[in-house]
């Protein structure tokens, strides 16, 4: 189910123009497409890499 | 002088003084920069006098590095004490830091001279540097398209020939797409392998440090005085130093990677025709093509954007009050990261772990990967979308970094190198993608490929 953007950047983003809203919704509905089913597949036991972890796990 | 490495000789040979060469760089840079935009600041003064102090160390036989008297541009991230560092943004219009940055003092210890500060899109977030506050940087070979960007200027002022090497800053393809569009060389280091201490960040996990150059070897030379741990970086790594400086000649067996999906689709045709021969160069080279399987990039591009749309809005966010300090194009990009959830972040850093894993398996099978940096020449500025050929257009920003923009989540290294001109005269640029940490492998390759190629001496109009 799409986001509804309009919803949202009136809950934690009340500054942002309507017709900004409208300009970027194009944009963030691409990026959701591709990423929520990423999202879905993830294994619960994954964990985060926030940092470098290909800088990390060369050191080791 | 073509190279770093011609400049260096002849400073040694007393043939050129460092003076010389920094007021011949100085006079260049000034020439051109009605045409190309390419710098925010010129740092005259200092660079003289840095100069004249190289030069008597020179006359005393100590020679601090290759980069002994080079003259040398930062991009306008880095910052340098006492010039000022705005990352052609409003926000930072007179902000003059009180120290160097990292890279800044590792060339200046090497004895590069940096003359100047250069353009590039506004805080770094985006490809064209065609900047609202500013003014565009330029292409030289055709002043008409853009230099790509976020290091516009650093990739305009090397290919215009003012100076031997600029740094760049990329985060999504800001160094290679740059060297692409301007036919120079680029490197992105390995995450970790350069300092990012003293760098105006755009992203906290993505931003990566590296030169544009003229030559392969070049960038080499600097990857060799800049490489190794900052215990002033957290993600600064202890991994050894490899021997980058002089790369080794010829590629016979090497393996490369090319892959089966993605990298090679919706190219313009002349990049396209371009990396063919690129591929047939290097098979008369001795090296052996594989075809590699590799994940689903645009999955990885996804991944990466949250996490660019997030930490970009979350490093910036307090400024935003003020919304007429910032272009459209940028203000848009944080206005979407602030609508993204906090679990999509913490979900986009988990993909991250998981992708990085299934990437690295392509290097089961071959050394390094081949593939094109950009799908496309240079834009014109203003150009909102480019064209692939039989109609098929695609937005810029997407399309300049659809290429480049993975590696940055991946951490690994990637070379920039031209490999021919399009059919309207702009230049195309290849991309070399390595193991993590294997810059040297990466250099080799580049450089054996570069020394194939008959266009390399060619300059643009603009010089």
């Amino acid at each position: 189910m799409a986001r509804d953007w309009t919803a949202a950047a009136a809950a934690i983003a009340p500054d942002i123009p309507a017709d900004q809203i409208a300009r970027i919704t194009p944009s963030l509905d691409a990026l959701e497409a591709v990423f929520r089913p990423l999202v879905a597949a993830i294994p619960y036991e994954t964990e985060a890499a926030p940092v470098m972890l290909v800088a990390r796990e060369k050191d080791a | 002088m073509n190279s770093l490495f011609e400049a260096a000789a002849a400073l040694r040979e007393g043939a050129v003084s460092c003076v010389e060469l920094t007021k011949a760089a100085l006079e260049s840079a000034a020439r051109v920069q009605p045409h190309l935009n390419a710098y925010l600041a010129m740092m005259d003064e200092q660079a003289l006098a840095q100069a004249r102090q190289l030069d008597e160390e020179g006359a005393r036989g100590r020679w601090r590095s290759a980069l002994h008297g080079i003259p040398v541009a930062l991009k306008d991230v880095y910052c340098t004490k006492g010039v000022k560092t705005t990352c052609a943004s409003l926000l930072f219009a007179g902000h003059v830091p009180e120290y160097d940055a990292a890279v800044a003092e590792k060339l200046a210890a090497a004895g590069a001279v940096c003359i100047g500060k250069t353009h590039m899109h506004e805080l770094a977030y985006g490809v064209t540097s065609n900047n609202p506050h500013y003014g565009p940087v330029r292409n030289p070979w055709n002043v008409s398209h853009v230099p790509g960007g976020s290091s516009g200027g650093s990739g305009a002022t090397v290919a215009a020939r003012s100076v031997f090497m600029a740094m760049g800053s990329d985060t999504g393809g800001s160094i290679r797409i740059p060297a692409a569009f301007c036919g120079t060389v680029g490197l992105k280091p390995t995450t970790g392998r350069v300092s990012r201490y003293g760098v105006m960040p755009l992203d906290f996990t993505l931003d990566h440090m590296g030169p544009l150059t003229r030559t392969v070897r070049d960038a080499a030379a600097v990857l060799q005085v800049l490489a190794g741990y900052d215990q002033r970086d957290d993600s600064s790594s202890r991994a050894p130093v490899g021997d980058y400086t002089p790369v080794r000649v010829g590629i016979k067996g090497l393996r490369i990677g090319i892959p089966e999906t993605f990298y090679y689709e919706r190219l313009h045709p002349d990049v396209a025709a371009a990396m063919d021969a690129l591929g047939k160069l290097a098979d008369s080279l001795g090296a052996i093509r594989v075809p590699v399987k590799v994940p689903v990039i645009a999955e990885i591009n996804a991944t990466a954007r949250i996490i660019l749309l997030s930490e970009a809005s979350a490093a910036l966010g307090p400024y935003l009050a003020d919304r007429t300090k910032f272009g459209a194009d940028i203000l848009a990009l944080f206005d979407q990261g602030r609508l993204l959830a906090a679990t999509d972040y913490v979900s986009a850093q988990r993909l991250r772990r998981i992708q990085q894993r299934e990437f690295n398996r392509a290097f089961e099978h071959c050394d390094i990967l081949l593939t094109p940096a950009a799908p496309v020449p240079a834009p014109r500025i203003g150009q909102t979308e480019v064209d692939l050929g039989g109609g098929l257009m695609e937005d810029t920003r997407l399309a300049a970094t659809r290429f480049a923009r993975a590696i940055n989540l991946l951490g690994l290294p990637a070379l920039a190198l031209p490999c021919g001109l399009s059919t309207g005269g702009l230049p195309i640029g290849a991309q070399l993608i390595g193991r993590a940490f294997d810059e040297a492998t990466l250099l080799w390759a580049g450089a054996a490929l570069e020394d194939g190629m008959s266009w390399r001496d060619a300059a643009p109009p603009v010089v």
